[in-house]
C-alpha cells in the first residue's frame, strides 16, 4: 500500500512527535522540578498528536466502502483492543518502563482516535442537514475541553461518575465537559443506521453492543487514571472519547430495544418494496409471457413470505397452469377440480381476493387436505386488466396464520402490475404480428405491380397508357396489353371478385392462363369461353371474374371485344361518348353452354382520333365524403370534355377527377382504367 | 364500417329474406348466416327482397352463388325481388337475370313459387 500524505500526517507523524516526546522525557527524566513551561510544551506536543491523527486517519476514508455490521464489529474490536491496552499499561506502568509506557499510549491515542472516527461514520450513515455541523461543534468543544486542560494543567476528574455535591466543582473545564456532553447526545439522536439492520442483526447488535457496556464503563472509571500519569491531554481526550461512545451507544441500544418488537414488520414492509420493485423492473422489460409468468410466481414468494406460489393463466373460460415455484407442476395438477372451482368462484365473490389463514377450518376447500402438501394458510387474488380476468396467482403457507391482512391488499397491487405486465406483452406480440403481416402485404404488393406490364408496348400508330390502383396492397383488378404476332394487340381488363390476398392470388394465375390462351385464338368470345372452362374447374363457386376483352388489328384499325360482366367500354369520337354495352354473363357464374349463349361479339372499326377506355367498377363507384359515387354519368360527361391530348394525359385527367370527387376519403376497391387513342 | 341488416320473415313454404344497407366483404358473413340456417331447415323456396339494399360488391354478389346450387339441388330457389335502380345496374352488368328471376315486386316473386 502506498504511503498517501495522509498515511503520514494520521500516523507516521504522530509517531514521530512521540518519539520526541520519549526522547525529551528521557533526556529530562533525571532532572527533578522541570519547569512549567517544558511540562505545558509536552502537553502541546500531544495535543497536535492528537489532532494530527484525527485529521490524518479521517482522511484515509477506511472505511467508507464498509457496511453497516463491518463498521460496528470494528467498534467493537476497537473496544477489545483500547480495554487490552489499558490493562497492559497498567502492567507497564507497574514496572516503570516509560518506553513501552510511550508505546502503549501511542497505541491507545491511535484506537482512541479510530473509535471516534467509526462512531463518526456511524453518525453519518444518512446524513441529514445538521449532522455535520452538530458532529463539528462536537469536535470543537473536545478540543476546547481539552485545551483548556493543557493551559490549565490540573488532572480532570471524572466527574459524571462522582456526582457528590462536595465534589462538584464547576468551572470552565467542566463548562465545555458539560458541552461535550449535550453534543453527544445529539449526536446520539443520530442513529439512522439501525433502519438498515434486519430483525435477526438488530437483536445481534444489541447483545454484543450490551456486552461492550461493562468493558467501556470499567475502562472509564479506572483505566483514564493511569493515562493520565502520562499526559492529562491524551487522558482528557480518551475520557472524552469514551463518555461519547458510553453516551451514544445507550441511546442506539435503547433505540434498537424500542424497535425489535416492530422489526418483524420492518423486515416484511422491506420485503414487500423490494420485490415490488424487483417486479416493476421486469415488466419493463420482459415481454415474453413465459418469462413473465416465471418471475411472477417468484416474486409472489417474497412479496408475501409464501411457501409456495402458481399461477393460472384464463383463455376464454378455462384456465390453466402457466407457472409454479416452491411447487412440482404435477402436484398442482392433483389439486381435486371442484376445489379449484370453488375456490375460483370464491375470489370472484370476494371482489377478486381471498384470504384463508386457516385451511383446516375452513369449510369451502376442507377437500383441500386430501392433497398432498401440508397446507396452512392461502392468499389468491385475480390479475385483472381493465376489468377482465387474465387470471388468477396463487400464494401458500404450510403454517396457519401465515399472511397478515395487509398482505391481502398488497398481493392485489403486484397481481395488478402483473395484469398490466401480461397486457403488455400481448399487445407486443400482436404488434410484432401485424408488423410482420403488413410487410408480407407490402411485398405482396411489389410482386403484384410486377405482374402488371410495367410498360406498355409500341403500337404503330396506337397510343396507349394505363394505371392500376389497388385499394389495400393488394387486389383483384388487373389489365393487360398482349402483342400477338404482328399485326394484334389484345387489350383486356378484368376484375376478381373478393379483396386482398386471395384475389391476387387468382389474378395473378388468371393472368397467366389468358396469355397462354390468347395466341391460340382469334375470337374473343372463343378466348373467354376457354376461360370460363377453367374458372368452373379451378374457383371457388362464390368466385367470378369480370372481363373485357378486345382484339386489335391495329393494321386494319378493327376491334372485336367482348363484355362478360364487366363495365362497358366506351368509346370517345368527336367529343361524343358512347357505351359499348354488348351482353355477356361474367366468367365463372354459369356452366358454358349458358355462358355461350349469353355471350356477344361487338366489332368496331376505329378512326383517326377516337379514343378506347376500358375501366373497371372501382372508378365509377369511387365514393366522396356525403357517401356519393362517381358513378358513369360523370365519368361520361368528364370523357366528352376531356381535350385534345395523348393518352397518358387523357389517363391523368381521368384520374384527377375522380380524386378531386373523392377527396381524401379511402379507396374501399380497386381502379384500373386503360386509354388506347388511335392516332393515324 | 358500413351498416348492414338482415331479417327473415317465414310465409307458409316461402321465406323471405329482407336486406337493407350494404352488403360487401365485411357484412356478407350475415347474409351467409341466414341462407345458410334456411338451406339447413330445408326452406329453400327463397325469395331475397333488395329494396332496402343501397350497395353490393362482388363479395356479396359472391353470397348468391356460393348457396345457388345447392337450394336448386334440393328443388328450390333463389328470387330475387324490388331492387334499387342502382343495385339492378349491377346485376345487368353482370348478366344476373340470366341466371336469376327478378320481379318489381315480393308479392310477384311469391307467387311465382305458387305457381309452379
Amino acid at each position: 500500500m502506498k504511503i498517501q500524505k495522509y498515511h503520514f500526517i494520521g500516523i507516521i507523524l504522530p509517531f514521530l512527535f512521540l518519539l520526541l516526546v520519549l526522547a525529551v522525557d528521557v533526556q529530562l527524566f533525571s532532572i527533578e522540578n522541570l519547569p512549567v513551561i517544558a511540562s505545558r510544551f509536552r502537553e502541546l506536543v500531544f495535543l497536535i498528536t492528537v489532532a494530527f491523527s484525527i485529521w490524518g486517519i479521517s482522511k484515509l476514508h477506511w472505511l467508507k466502502h464498509r457496511s453497516i455490521l463491518q463498521k460496528l464489529k470494528f467498534l467493537w474490536a476497537f473496544i477489545l483492543l483500547f480495554w487490552g491496552s489499558t490493562k497492559l499499561l497498567e502492567i507497564i506502568a507497574d514496572s516503570s518502563d516509560h518506553f513501552f509506557s510511550m508505546v502503549v499510549l501511542f497505541f491507545m491515542i491511535f484506537i482512541s482516535v479510530c473509535i471516534f472516527l467509526t462512531l463518526k461514520e456511524l453518525i453519518f450513515v444518512q446524513q441529514g442537514k445538521k449532522t455535520e455541523r452538530n458532529f463539528g461543534l462536537l469536535l470543537i468543544f473536545i478540543f476546547l475541553q481539552i485545551v483548556y486542560v493543557l493551559l490549565d494543567g490540573r488532572e480532570i476528574e471524572t466527574i459524571p461518575f462522582y456526582w457528590g455535591m462536595e465534589y462538584a466543582q464547576f468551572g470552565l473545564k467542566e463548562f465545555f465537559y458539560a458541552f461535550v456532553i449535550l453534543f453527544a447526545i445529539i449526536n446520539g439522536f443520530r442513529c439512522k443506521w439501525i433502519h438498515y439492520l434486519n430483525k435477526k442483526q438488530k437483536v445481534g447488535v444489541f447483545f454484543f453492543g450490551g456486552l461492550t457496556y461493562p468493558i467501556i464503563i470499567s475502562i472509564f472509571s479506572n483505566s483514564s487514571k493511569i493515562v493520565e500519569n502520562f499526559s492529562t491531554v491524551v487522558g482528557s481526550f480518551i475520557d472524552c472519547v469514551l463518555l461519547f461512545y458510553i453516551i451514544y451507544s445507550g441511546m442506539a441500544l435503547l433505540g434498537i430495544l424500542f424497535q425489535l418488537p416492530s422489526a418483524g414488520m420492518m423486515d416484511r414492509k422491506m420485503r414487500e418494496i423490494q420485490s415490488l420493485q424487483a417486479l416493476s423492473a421486469t415488466i419493463g422489460s420482459v415481454f415474453d409471457t413465459e418469462e413473465l409468468v416465471s418471475k411472477t410466481t417468484e416474486l409472489s414468494l417474497e412479496v408475501v413470505g409464501a411457501d409456495f406460489s402458481w399461477l393460472e393463466l384464463k383463455k376464454n373460460s378455462t384456465y390453466w397452469l402457466a407457472s409454479t415455484h416452491g411447487i412440482k407442476s404435477e402436484d398442482v395438477e392433483k389439486i381435486p377440480g371442484d376445489v379449484k372451482k370453488t375456490l375460483r368462484k370464491e375470489i370472484s365473490k370476494n371482489d377478486g381476493v381471498l384470504l384463508i389463514n386457516n385451511v383446516t377450518r375452513d369449510k369451502r376447500i376442507k377437500k383441500i387436505n386430501k392433497w398432498k402438501p401440508k397446507i396452512g394458510s392461502l392468499l389468491a387474488v385475480s390479475i385483472r386488466f381493465k376489468h377482465k380476468e387474465l387470471g388468477i396467482l396463487y400464494a401458500l403457507k404450510r403454517e396457519t396464520f401465515g399472511f397478515v391482512e395487509e398482505s391481502a391488499g398488497l398481493f392485489q397491487t403486484f397481481a395488478d402490475q402483473v395484469g398490466l405486465a401480461l397486457e403488455n406483452s400481448n399487445l407486443v406480440k400482436v404488434t410484432i404480428e401485424q408488423e410482420v403481416y403488413r410487410e408480407e402485404l407490402r411485398l405482396a404488393h411489389q410482386a403484384q405491380m410486377r405482374i402488371l406490364p410495367r410498360e406498355m408496348p409500341e403500337i404503330k400508330n396506337v397510343d396507349t397508357a394505363a394505371f392500376c390502383i389497388t385499394a389495400n396492397e393488394i387486389g383483384g383488378d388487373f389489365y393487360d396489353v398482349i402483342v400477338v404476332g404482328k399485326d394484334r394487340v389484345d387489350l383486356v381488363v378484368g376484375d376478381v371478385s373478393g379483396k386482398g390476398a386471395s384475389a391476387a392470388f387468382y389474378m395473378a394465375e388468371l393472368k397467366g392462363v389468358i396469355q397462354a390462351l390468347a395466341p391460340h385464338f382469334s375470337s374473343p368470345k372463343r378466348i373467354l369461353i376457354e376461360i370460363n372452362t377453367f374458372l368452373r374447374k379451378h374457383f371457388e363457386p362464390e368466385m367470378f371474374v369480370t372481363m373485357s376483352y378486345g382484339i386489335f388489328l391495329p393494321a386494319k384499325k378493327n376491334i372485336r371485344i367482348v363484355r362478360a360482366g364487366h363495365p362497358p367500354v366506351g368509346l370517345l369520337r368527336k367529343k361524343k361518348v358512347s357505351w359499348l354495352e354488348s351482353p355477356g354473363l361474367g366468367l365463372g357464374l354459369a356452366s358454358n353452354d349458358i355462358f355461350t349463349v349469353s355471350l356477344k361479339e361487338k366489332v368496331l372499326t376505329l378512326k383517326k382520333g377516337d379514343a378506347l377506355f376500358f375501366y373497371t367498377d372501382g372508378l365509377t363507384e369511387a365514393r366522396n365524403k356525403r357517401g356519393e359515387e362517381f358513378g358513369e354519368q360523370r365519368l361520361t360527361e368528364v370523357l366528352s370534355n376531356i381535350g385534345e391530348q395523348s393518352a397518358e394525359e387523357m389517363l391523368q385527367e381521368i384520374r384527377q377527377h375522380m380524386e378531386t370527387f373523392t377527396h381524401g376519403v379511402p379507396r374501399h376497391d380497386d381502379v384500373t382504367l386503360v386509354v388506347a387513342k388511335i392516332l393515324r | 364500417m358500413e351498416k348492414f341488416e338482415v331479417k327473415r320473415k317465414d310465409v307458409e313454404t316461402v321465406s323471405i329474406v329482407y336486406l337493407k344497407g350494404y352488403l360487401d366483404a365485411h357484412t356478407a358473413p350475415d347474409f351467409e348466416k341466414v341462407l345458410q340456417d334456411l338451406v339447413e331447415e330445408n326452406r329453400v323456396q327463397i325469395v331475397v327482397n333488395l329494396s332496402e339494399l343501397s350497395y353490393i360488391s362482388s363479395a356479396g354478389l359472391g353470397v348468391f352463388m356460393g348457396f345457388i346450387e345447392d337450394v336448386r339441388k334440393k328443388g328450390g330457389d333463389i328470387k330475387l325481388a324490388e331492387p334499387t335502380e342502382k343495385v339492378f345496374r349491377v346485376f345487368d352488368l353482370l348478366g344476373f337475370p340470366v341466371l336469376y328471376e327478378v320481379f318489381p315486386s315480393e308479392t310477384e316473386a311469391i307467387k311465382k313459387y305458387q305457381g309452379s
